[in-house]
């Protein structure tokens, strides 16, 4: 009864309160969030691939024992360059992610739902400009406004094939909204001024599959696969663009040579290039092919027998898939953290501390981001 | 443990309670959203349909003004003003119950409250004594004739400081003696007065009307024989106008099938509009004006501006749609200042009207043009209408809404 209260909690997160803002958000499809819990991330996502308590390969799923509940918390802390303009101080908080998986029964079966960022449309943008109206030139300042994103819901079964394989399939719904509002003020007080508000939804779906082999007590593999259908833009119910979404093809490597030392690495490639002509006629954006690769280091914790406290470093980089020109952006990411149990070890607090370069397209932009999970074994 | 807890408790509620801040300067159009502003500037000819004119609004007896004007030295508009009667006997005291009889009229004292919109300097009033079976069936040329020196009962100078190019409104009077007005007893205490305005070059002038904020008043200043006291005291009592107009020759008739504002009695034009659902109703009017460009000279006294107004309607019943009232706003940018005798195009700021259009459906997609105030002057626009293929245009600035702004 406990757990379903629980799942309850987690699950009334609204969908839309999703991941981080960012300068590149305003491009193409969005900002592509990262599924991936506050453990993988202080790993630099090089647990992900083997992480259940992340959405990026259904396979891990399986290892879901009893009812897991978890939920993050993300504040992060933003400044950035952009041709001229530059801003510091921006500061956003958010619910990226939340999930509750558990067994079936006795069965080698495990089920978990939950959702996770897909893309992130949330920005607010002031901007200055003249435009010629009655043949005099007229200042004008402009707000435009969007916040919100598109989530991932995401059901997974697992299944463990004896003890050295684990499959899982995945279903995806990705869906969201974002509320758009734009501002125009004029310099000449003859033009009254425009204030606009809409409401964006996204629609899509999906479906994934993964395997994870146990090669020897200190090497795993995993492999998974992601297809999705096209996403659906439509503006107060009005379809206004169709965006090819990626095949994501995803491996990783977790080697634990001893105990208290684990090394993992993960691999992603993403087909962001099949959205070339849809965000080009939208936006006049370039769409790339991405690559991400993260890897991280963890020490001991209470699993491992050798300190209460683990600790957790790692390093990523990842290509952003959208750029205003032909230079791809990428991504940086430093990352530690740790982890502490309580109450009675039926509970994990995970804290998580990020430094996120960004570059390229004409942007360069600097976070810090502190992200807090909690999972709970009811 | 339970202290532990707390510390992860006030971590998770630090960040959860961390104020946003997300607004930044964009760095377009690299990094702002494709083409979600984009505003649109055109003249549009075609969307005034089924306009149409109207006269008999406010008769020139019941406008707030009564204009005069002269011309080329000749009387081309006058006021005529017919008062209540006075009485024949008066309360010598306040506490009196009876009436006491007039023994004598002193004199009177006749007072006018001027608006003067011009800058000619020297100008008089001058009051005529008319007969006083003046009514609204009265014509030009019936009283034509008593606007002659014969008849001139007082002069009025205009001080040369009251007013130049804006509205402003003064009181002059002028004391005259009983002879003004042989008649009086005869009369049975009605007296009547024409006004024209002299001076050595063409002008015009405002008297504020019994409709007004400041109607003409006669005083008359009396000897009664007081019951009380057999004293004679010193009373005075006044009137206000029983009917008052400005008479002129009719104007010359319009050429072709235009549309009309203003003038006595007032002309009004119905425009209706016809726009494409993507302007009207999926855009943000930033700023529309209704362009008119008169068919020939405007009318109206030499020299004189008036003001020319687009009002929304409350509902479309053709000459008799009632206006929906104007805003603060609608005062100032739906009116405008035409000049008289020029054909300058005119513009109107109708933005606030057709503004709302977006939002109410059930708002009329109309104006009504008319002068105001209305009747109280010659002024009178006349323009090509839509049956003549020269209907006023619109010239329009509006941006197109996200989603065609559901």
């Amino acid at each position: 009864m406990r757990g379903l209260a629980v799942l309850a909690v987690a699950l009334s997160v609204p969908a839309t309160a999703a991941a981080q803002n960012s300068v590149y958000s305003v491009l193409g499809a969005g900002l592509p969030g990262r599924p991936i819990g506050v453990h993988a991330r202080a790993l630099g996502g090089g647990i992900a691939a083997f992480d259940a308590a992340s959405a990026v390969n259904p396979a891990a799923v399986a290892a879901f024992g009893r009812l897991n509940v978890g939920a993050n918390l993300t504040g992060a802390f933003r400044s950035y360059e952009a041709g001229e303009s530059s801003a510091d101080g921006l500061r956003q908080t958010r619910f990226p992610f939340a999930y509750v998986g558990s067994r079936i029964g006795r069965t080698p079966l495990s089920l978990a739902v939950g959702y996770a960022p897909y893309l992130d449309r949330t920005f607010d943008i002031t901007s200055s400009d003249t435009v010629v109206l009655r043949g005099e030139p007229v200042a004008v300042e402009d707000r435009l406004a969007s916040d919100g994103s598109s989530a991932d819901l995401r059901g997974a079964l697992g299944l463990r094939l004896g003890s050295r394989l684990q499959i899982g399939g995945a279903v995806h719904i990705i869906s969201g909204s974002t509320r758009m509002e734009i501002n125009r003020r004029f310099s000449d007080s003859t033009f009254l001024t425009v204030q606009d508000s809409s409401q964006a939804t996204f629609t899509a779906a999906g479906f994934s599959a993964g395997a994870i082999v146990t090669v020897s007590s200190r090497l795993r593999l995993a492999a998974s696969f992601r297809s999705d259908t096209d996403i659906e833009e439509t503006v107060d119910s009005v379809p206004v663009a169709d965006v090819d979404l990626p095949v994501t093809l995803t491996g990783g490597i977790l080697l634990a040579p001893h105990p208290a030392l684990r090394w993992s690495a993960t691999v992603s490639w993403r087909s962001w290039s099949d959205a070339s002509a849809s965000v080009g006629q939208n936006g006049g954006n370039t769409a790339f092919d991405t690559w991400e690769v993260g890897s991280g280091l963890e020490f001991g914790g209470s699993d491992a027998g050798a300190s209460r406290f683990p600790l957790r470093v790692g390093v990523r980089y990842a290509q952003l898939p959208f750029s205003p020109t032909d230079d791809r952006p990428e991504e940086w990411v430093v990352a530690a953290g740790s982890a502490i149990q309580f109450a009675s070890n039926r509970a994990l607090l995970e804290a998580t501390l990020e430094r996120i370069f960004r570059n390229g397209g004409g942007a360069r932009e600097r976070v810090w981001q502190i992200s807090v999970g909690l999972r709970l074994v009811p | 443990m339970g202290r532990r807890f707390v510390w992860l408790s006030l971590l998770l509620a630090a960040l959860a309670g961390c104020s946003e801040r997300l607004t930044a300067p964009g760095e377009c159009p690299e990094f702002c959203p494709p083409t979600l502003i984009d505003i649109v500037d055109t003249v549009i000819t075609g969307a005034i349909v089924r306009d149409s004119s109207y006269r008999g609004y406010v008769q020139a007896r019941g406008a707030s003004a009564l204009q005069i004007a002269r011309q080329a030295d000749t009387i081309l508009s006058r006021a005529v003003l017919r008062y209540f009667r006075f009485p024949d006997s008066l309360r010598a005291a306040t506490a009196d119950a009876e009436l006491s009889a007039v023994v004598s009229v002193d004199s009177f004292r006749v007072r006018f409250t001027v608006e003067r919109m011009t800058d000619v300097d020297g100008l008089e009033l001058a009051l005529y004594r008319l007969p006083i079976d003046m009514d609204s069936t009265t014509t030009l040329a019936e009283v034509a004739p008593f606007f002659d020196d014969s008849t001139l009962i007082a002069t009025i100078p205009i001080p040369d400081t009251l007013t130049t190019d804006s509205i402003t409104a003064d009181t002059v009077a002028v004391m005259v003696l009983p002879a003004a007005f042989p008649t009086f007893a005869a009369d049975t205490g009605v007296v009547a007065i024409g006004v024209a305005v002299r001076g050595a070059a063409d002008a015009f002038m405002d008297l504020t009307s019994a409709q007004g904020a400041m109607s003409p008043v006669v005083t008359r200043f009396v000897t009664v024989d007081s019951l009380a006291t057999g004293t004679e005291v010193e009373r005075s009592d006044a009137r206000q106008p029983l009917f008052d107009t400005f008479l002129f020759p009719p104007p010359p008739p319009p050429v072709g099938d235009v549309l009309l504002a203003g003038g006595a009695p007032s002309a009004r034009s119905l425009l209706r509009i016809d726009l494409p659902a993507a302007i009207v109703d999926s855009s943000e009017m930033v700023r529309s004006t209704l362009i008119i460009v008169p068919s020939e000279a405007t009318l109206g006294a030499p020299g004189d501006t008036f003001l020319l107004r687009a009002e929304a309607l409350s509902a479309d019943f053709g000459p008799k749609s009632p206006l929906l009232g104007s805003t603060i706003e609608g005062l100032v940018l739906g009116t405008t200042e035409v000049v008289a005798g020029t054909m300058d195009t005119i513009r109107i700021d109708v933005t606030h009207i057709m503004r709302p259009w977006r939002t109410d459906a059930s708002l009329p997609r109309s104006f009504m043009i008319r002068v105001v105030p209305e009747g109280a002057g010659l002024g009178e626009v006349r323009v090509g209408s839509t049956r003549e293929g020269s209907g006023p245009a619109l010239h329009l600035t509006y941006v197109p809404l996200v989603g065609g702004g559901n």
